[in-house]
């Protein structure tokens, strides 16, 4: 080789970047496009509004961008849920969206075997060939075995919804019976004819009283700061919780209740305000139905009667009935998985307390108390878009049993605890394949027993941010949009004082993902199913079309500041969603689907004997969302994995050290994790905080680190279910009794 | 007509950064065709050679890598795209070398600091990203590129403009590749499971040491 070459500048450009093909020539640039006005381009600054998708308050957020990329958020100022501000969840958002973990291309398995620990052999595709290979999958499903034999596990949204009613599924799984099963339930049943009430006005409350509710330790953001206010103007704040909770430990009086018994000391404080004349007549009288029949109920439930069961003296309970009937306004707080969340199998009798004390005192839907929706009216796709109706398939006997349960099932939702043994023992009918979205195996109680149900399956196709633990079944991984990737309109539902709109603009995604809307599109189409995706279905004409119904434009949002609606005075309701019109003290809905229509006294499931001596905590920290962030290298520096919280006596009793590797144990299964001792906690319990124990390898941060606390807890086969028949269908996550010795 | 004066340097440049940026690509039909291309790998090695590089043994091996397959570039294809997707993507155990330069840094996010940086040396550099690039712009096959691009341009240049370009081209890799490059390759290194991104990566880390040298990296970066 001579060692210089003389070439013509035309030939060198062609030599160094035209030639196609060759290794080390290569084709033109992959990366780039050269382009003059390059030279004078500036860093993109801007901000795109949207609200945050970490946890379900959907904070309205501002993004704030350089390069294509968000540098900063921060809450919007017009936005009555984020007052300007987010949460330490919401400010950590950004990991969701920039994880080097994250999924990023459509992937498939190259080994079929699949297990706990088993690599897939995963290997990147094409969207093309990801949809076609699931279409053509749930088509061949679909045609030979039916509708009912594919599950779509995921998170109720228009989109999974939509998904399965076209294809005449009648297995939607939702996580709800692991949730809040029992608020939407007994709301329904009691008040709304819907769902739960999700806005709580706080700022005005002077009297707040909670069950096991920790929304000062969940880090709720617009709560937080209403109870704050609510504090400073004086409120007093009660809260009833056998573990010392964040919230707990700020509140003027914490009640150490033994757990599953806070049903006796509500049913008790009924007695008292019933008994002692103190309720809100005027409110009584109008707005609620079946009083004279819950005063004879209640007649037995003294406080002398509450005290032996619930271990809390009787002037205390006493006490509290007193102060939350006279210190007003006064409020139960409450969310999911508080005390008459789906934690126990007496937890719907303890909810519909709630909703009884809250009506006793004239809160309900009144300032200070909780607020019923205040929506705007937004079309939804059958409004939207000429569809032929949904097969009739989609209201058959499903794989969870759910219709065995006529309240939730008006819900529409499902059960996380019965579907891995339909599925096993094939009951009703097998099920052959699954799309999942936004569901992790870590969610459900005893994922061993989801583990074998989803070995069953002759395909799997999953949708996901992470490679989750259900991520490592999938045959098909397609990539999901995060929050900050997606776009329309989002209605204020945890703080509604007004109607209001957030609106939500995406970031371009950087990565090769397809929100789960756009995966349903394609699917539908390819399978054959186009008369459930018309032409010009998406989000984008469902924007257009609920913009044209509140008579506004993008750019007016904008201009005004990426919200929509404006402050008007609350109006209290006068009516309410059940058959009476009225708050139904004795629910006329329970009655007629053949439950208790007045609260009574049920114990709760689990028992404590000699040789499972303690009840089960699961608790939640501020700054960690349920099983999806324990990926987070910060997070991990100052809370490197979970634990079990141990009264530190009992435990010194039990020869167990701060520190000690021990063994939790349950008629379920067995998790190790070490001991940390502490003084605010009963001596019969232990908690575990929940989201830990990670094993899919995927997550480079989170595997292996702690134990999940839903391994001790029982999943249940439909006559299990049936034996407790509650109206919620609870997974009863905490009604579990355990031992504990060291490892 | 300009002539364009290539120097044995320009041109073994030209082919490392061109091999570098295709081969840490995700690997398509035409990569794998490219690869049983005797002619290439001689090329490579030999401009190599030229440079004092000896990187003719690790050619040598990822030859025989090729070789092993026996001319079934599907076969080939397939083993590439997994051991890729394993290494670069998402994989169990975790994805063990994210390909971006800002999982390097910081907080380890990615979308972070060197993409801002990076994306404005490549508008500097009059070049916008290809909007069917589908990885990020710190990917390290969109940073050798850039540098190959770099290096055409200080080639075709006129007199006067050699210097900015070739300025450009030291600044990027003291403030990028050969910054990064040697948290990233090793761990291609240890954790490849078949040969030929392991070699890939040596070969790599040669080539970013040898421009280390050529272009004085701790004056003004």
């Amino acid at each position: 080789m001579s060692s210089e070459h003389q070439v013509s500048r035309r030939d060198f450009l062609k030599l160094s970047g035209a030639a196609g093909g060759s290794l080390l020539l290569g084709s033109q640039l992959r990366a780039f496009t050269p382009t003059p006005a390059a030279y004078a381009a500036v860093a993109e600054d801007g901000i795109l509004y949207g609200t945050c998708g970490v946890c379900s308050m959907g904070c309205a957020y501002i993004a704030h961008l350089r390069d294509g990329r968000i540098v900063r958020l921060t809450g919007n100022p017009k936005d009555q849920t984020a007052e300007g501000k987010l949460c330490v969840k919401g400010y950590s958002g950004l990991r969701f969206l920039y994880d080097p973990d994250r999924l990023q291309y459509p992937m498939k398995r190259t080994n079929p075997e699949k297990g706990i620990g088993v690599d897939p052999g995963w290997v990147k595709i094409s969207w093309d060939e990801a949809l076609d290979l699931t279409a053509s999958k749930f088509k061949a499903i679909l045609d030979t075995d039916g509708p009912q034999s594919i599950a779509v596990i995921a998170r109720p949204k228009t989109w999974p919804k939509h998904f399965a009613k076209a294809i005449g599924t009648p297995n939607l799984i939702v996580h709800i019976n692991t949730c809040y099963a029992t608020h939407a339930a007994m709301w329904r049943a009691s008040v709304t004819g819907k769902d739960k009430v999700w806005t709580v006005d706080y700022d005005h409350a002077k009297y707040i009283l909670g069950f096991g509710w920790d929304g000062m330790g969940k880090s709720k953001n617009r709560w937080g700061r209403g109870v704050n206010r609510a504090r400073l103007n004086g409120a007093r704040m009660v809260i009833l919780d056998p573990r010392q909770s964040i919230t707990a430990a700020k509140a003027d009086e914490w009640i150490p209740v033994k757990p599953g018994t806070d049903l006796a000391f509500a049913l008790a404080m009924i007695h008292v305000i019933i008994n002692e004349n103190l309720y809100d007549k005027e409110y009584v009288e109008n707005l609620t139905y079946g009083f004279d029949e819950l005063e004879v109920s209640v007649q037995e439930y003294t406080p002398e009667w509450a005290a032996s069961i619930c271990e809390v003296p009787a002037e205390t309970i006493a006490h509290v009935a007193r102060d939350f009937a006279t210190i007003k306004p006064s409020v139960i707080a409450h969310h999911k998985r508080d005390a008459g969340g789906p934690n126990y199998a007496n937890s719907w009798h303890l909810n519909r307390c709630y909703i009884i004390l809250d009506a006793l005192v004239g809160s309900l839907d009144r300032p200070g108390g909780h607020i019923l929706d205040r929506k705007h009216k937004l079309p939804g796709l059958g409004n939207i878009f000429e569809m032929p109706p949904y097969p009739d398939t989609v209201k058959g006997p499903r794989i969870d049993g759910l219709e065995k349960f006529p309240i939730l099932y008006g819900t529409g939702k499902g059960s996380f605890s019965t579907l891995a043994d339909g599925i096993i023992n094939q009951d009703p009918y097998p099920v052959k394949a699954a799309l999942v979205w936004k569901h992790n195996l870590l969610a459900f109680p005893e994922p061993a027993r989801l583990v074998e149900a989803l070995k069953a399956l002759e395909f799997i196709a999953v949708s996901d941010i992470l490679p989750s633990e259900m991520v490592q079944f999938a045959d098909v991984v397609l990539p999901d949009n995060t929050f900050f990737e997606g776009s329309g309109l989002n209605q204020r539902t945890y703080q509604a004082m007004y109607p209001q709109v957030a609106l939500r603009e995406a970031l371009p995604a950087p990565y090769d993902t397809k929100s789960i809307g756009s995966v349903t599109i394609s699917l539908l189409r390819k399978m054959g199913l186009g008369e459930y995706a018309p032409e010009g279905m998406g989000g984008k004409a469902i924007l257009a079309a609920q913009l044209e119904a509140l008579g506004t434009t993008k750019d007016e949002i904008k201009a005004a500041g990426g919200m929509f609606g404006d402050e008007t005075p609350l109006k209290p309701k006068t009516e309410f969603g059940t058959p009476s019109k009225k708050i139904e003290l004795y629910s006329t809905v329970l009655e007629e689907k053949g439950y208790a229509p007045l609260p009574l006294w049920e114990p709760p499931r689990a028992v404590l004997s000699d040789a499972y001596p303690f009840h089960l905590l699961i608790y939640r920290k501020p700054f960690e969302r349920m099983t999806q962030s324990q990926n987070d290298p910060v997070l991990r520096e100052f809370w490197p994995e979970n634990a079990v919280l141990m009264n530190g006596s009992k435990a010194e009793e039990m020869g167990i050290a701060d520190g000690d590797e021990v063994v939790v144990e349950s008629t379920t299964g067995k998790i190790a994790l070490k001991a940390k001792l502490i003084k605010g906690i009963r001596p019969d319990c232990v908690a575990i905080d929940h989201g830990f124990g990670h094993w899919s390898a995927g997550y480079s941060v989170a595997a292996g680190k702690g134990a999940n606390a839903g391994d001790l807890v029982p999943a249940m086969t439909i006559e299990e279910q049936l034996t407790h028949n509650t109206p919620d269908m609870a997974a009863y996550m905490e009604d579990v009794a355990l031992k504990v010795y060291k490892a | 007509m300009t002539q364009v004066v290539l120097t044995e340097e320009t041109i073994a440049r030209l082919l490392h950064y061109r091999f570098l940026a295709n081969s840490f690509a995700y690997p398509d039909l035409e990569f794998a065709r490219s690869l049983f291309a005797d002619l290439a790998w001689d090329k490579l090695a030999a401009n190599g050679q030229a440079l004092g590089l000896e990187t003719a043994p690790i050619i040598a091996q990822m030859q025989e890598f090729i070789q092993s397959y026996g001319g079934d570039v599907k076969s080939l294809l397939t083993d590439l795209q997994i051991e890729y997707t394993y290494l670069f993507i998402s994989a169990v155990p975790h994805v063990p070398a994210p390909p971006y330069e800002s999982a390097y840094t910081g907080r380890g996010l990615l979308m972070g600091e060197p993409v801002s940086q990076v994306l404005q040396a490549y508008r500097e550099a009059g070049l916008l990203m290809n909007e069917d690039f589908d990885a990020l712009p710190d990917h390290i096959a969109a940073e050798f590129e850039f540098v190959f691009y770099l290096v055409q341009q200080e080639a075709a240049a006129s007199e006067e403009e050699i210097g900015a370009w070739r300025e450009r081209q030291r600044r990027f890799l003291a403030q990028h590749l050969v910054r990064w490059g040697p948290e990233f390759l090793p761990k291609v290194q240890s954790s490849a499971r078949k040969p030929f991104y392991r070699l890939l990566a040596a070969l790599a880390q040669r080539w970013l040491d040898s421009e280390g040298e050529r272009l004085p990296m701790t004056a003004q970066s």
